[in-house]
């Protein structure tokens, strides 16, 4: 009798993990909290998909130690969204309203993490168009990023930039 | 509530550690950079860092080059030729940089004929070419360029001043021509347009996408083209006020078309979006400026730096 108990109950948690059932997967984000999604939003997270994949399916917590608890409601949304062909231009304005500079950085980052392609491409616009007609100044300062050019180098794109500006075209130049 | 998650917040912000964006991988920049455009790209973006700089002298970089969207430019037009010139230069450059790997150039009204002579000396790989409102291209610098492009699937020619002659040299020399968009000199002067869809429906049979709004075609014209394309999803015929399309005919159209267009292509993009009071656009267009002013007036005055 306790032997059909102990059998029944194995069979049950074998078709629970098993990858075909809709056995939820717990998304852990970098400051430990779980986030339970259906498989089908795994589905678009290729990262977390083929670390289903490679396990068989036994494996349904999955640590995104890079993923923060704030950014991964973001991408868990979008995901939703994209399964149930609801992005629309009214919602990628919406979504992105709600967003500071920090966090659209973030969620690229993360979009890129998780290979979510859709979500990736959409966040490259928003940062094109959010460093659109800025300086070189704004621009590196919106990524962070170091002045890290050598003297020489600065010289030569100066130079390059001459180059623009005058046009060495024998046809514009020397004319008049 | 909202407290928590303000508090979540600020300590989400200063935990947060600069993400290095140069370890990213070079397609993923490269996807941010391409949606800024040529301008940007050459003007702005490549100084940003030499990774950066590495990356914007690439030729694979340079498979696009598009310089539509320019209106803070456009809007400058008070410096006239200088405008045009500089662009037409920048446009020449990006060509040169893309080392015969271009696929596909957007230009607006910078565009002339001795431009496409300089792409058609160095893009053997262009598949897509966009032109807005060139109306320094002529019917013979345009025939010149298309006559070395066998290979083009989408040419789209808007507001433009081109004339019977470069359709047909379209027809004659584009035989894999997917995409359509052709709207010239008729537009300012509507003459019957019957002559122009024959040449359509006779020579180019695999098209898909037809925009030809805005002209004299007539009900005889569109069907003649409607028999001859039989791929043709997408039809522009807006503003062509010759076509009287009564319901019946409309249900045709609406059966045989997925895509029947009835807003003008390219408005929205163009009339919207773009920062007009962009400070370094007007500091870089100046500096442009005083730069062809100094260098009319003396000619030997090199060594002052800018």
């Amino acid at each position: 009798m306790a032997e059909e108990v102990s059998s029944q109950m194995n069979s049950l948690s074998i078709s629970e993990t098993n990858p075909s059932s809709s056995a939820t997967i717990s998304l852990v984000s970098g400051d430990d909290i779980v986030f339970k999604v259906e498989p089908t939003i795994a589905k678009e997270m290729e990262t977390v998909q083929s670390f289903i994949d490679e396990t068989d399916g036994k494996i349904t917590t999955i640590p995104l130690p890079n993923i923060s608890s704030h950014d991964l409601p973001y991408v868990i949304e979008y995901c939703e969204k994209s399964i149930a062909g609801k992005i629309t231009k009214e919602f990628e304005a919406e979504f992105v309203k709600k967003l500071n500079n920090e966090e659209v950085k973030e969620l690229f980052l993360a979009a890129n993490y998780l290979n979510i392609k859709k979500l990736l491409d959409f966040l490259s616009q928003v940062i094109a168009d959010r460093i659109a007609n800025k300086s070189v100044e704004y621009v590196r300062r919106y990524f962070g990023i170091e002045n890290d050019f050598t003297p020489e180098e600065e010289a030569k794109l100066r130079e390059e930039l001459a180059w623009t500006f005058t046009g060495v075209d024998p046809d514009d130049e020397d004319e008049n | 509530m909202s407290s928590s998650y303000e508090s979540k917040k600020a300590k989400h912000e200063s935990t947060s550690t600069n993400p290095n964006w140069l370890e990213l991988p070079r397609d993923i920049t490269l996807n941010i950079l391409q949606r800024l455009g040529a301008v940007q790209i050459l003007m702005n973006a490549r100084n940003v860092c030499p990774d950066w700089w590495n990356i914007c002298k690439d030729p694979v970089t340079w498979r696009q080059i598009h310089m539509l969207d320019l209106l803070p430019y456009v809007k400058l037009t008070s410096y006239g030729g200088v405008y045009i010139d500089f662009l037409a230069k920048l446009c020449k450059y990006a060509v040169d940089l893309s080392c015969g790997h271009l696929e596909e150039i957007y230009i607006c009204e910078f565009g002339t004929d001795h431009l496409l002579q300089h792409i058609a000396d160095r893009a053997s790989n262009l598949r897509c070419i966009r032109l807005y409102g060139c109306k320094l291209i002529s019917d013979e610098g345009w025939c010149e360029f298309v006559k070395k492009f066998s290979m083009l699937e989408e040419i789209h020619i808007l507001n433009s001043v081109l004339s019977r002659k470069s359709l047909e040299v379209i027809g004659q020399n584009c035989p894999l021509l997917k995409s359509l968009t052709f709207n010239g000199k008729w537009y300012e002067k509507p003459s019957k347009w019957d002559a122009e869809a024959s040449i359509i429906a006779k020579t180019m049979p695999k098209l898909t996408y037809l925009d030809i709004y805005g002209n004299a075609l007539t009900v005889v014209g569109l069907f003649s083209i409607l028999d001859a394309c039989p791929l043709l999803e997408s039809l522009n015929i807006q503003g062509c006020s010759n076509l009287k399309v009564g319901a019946s005919l409309l249900e045709i159209l609406y059966n045989r078309i997925k895509d029947l267009r009835d807003k003008e292509f390219f408005s929205d993009a163009y009339d919207t979006g773009y920062d007009s009071g962009s400070e370094w656009v007007r500091v870089m267009m100046n500096e442009y400026r005083e730069h062809v002013e100094t260098s009319e007036d003396e000619v030997e005055g090199e060594g002052e730096d800018a």
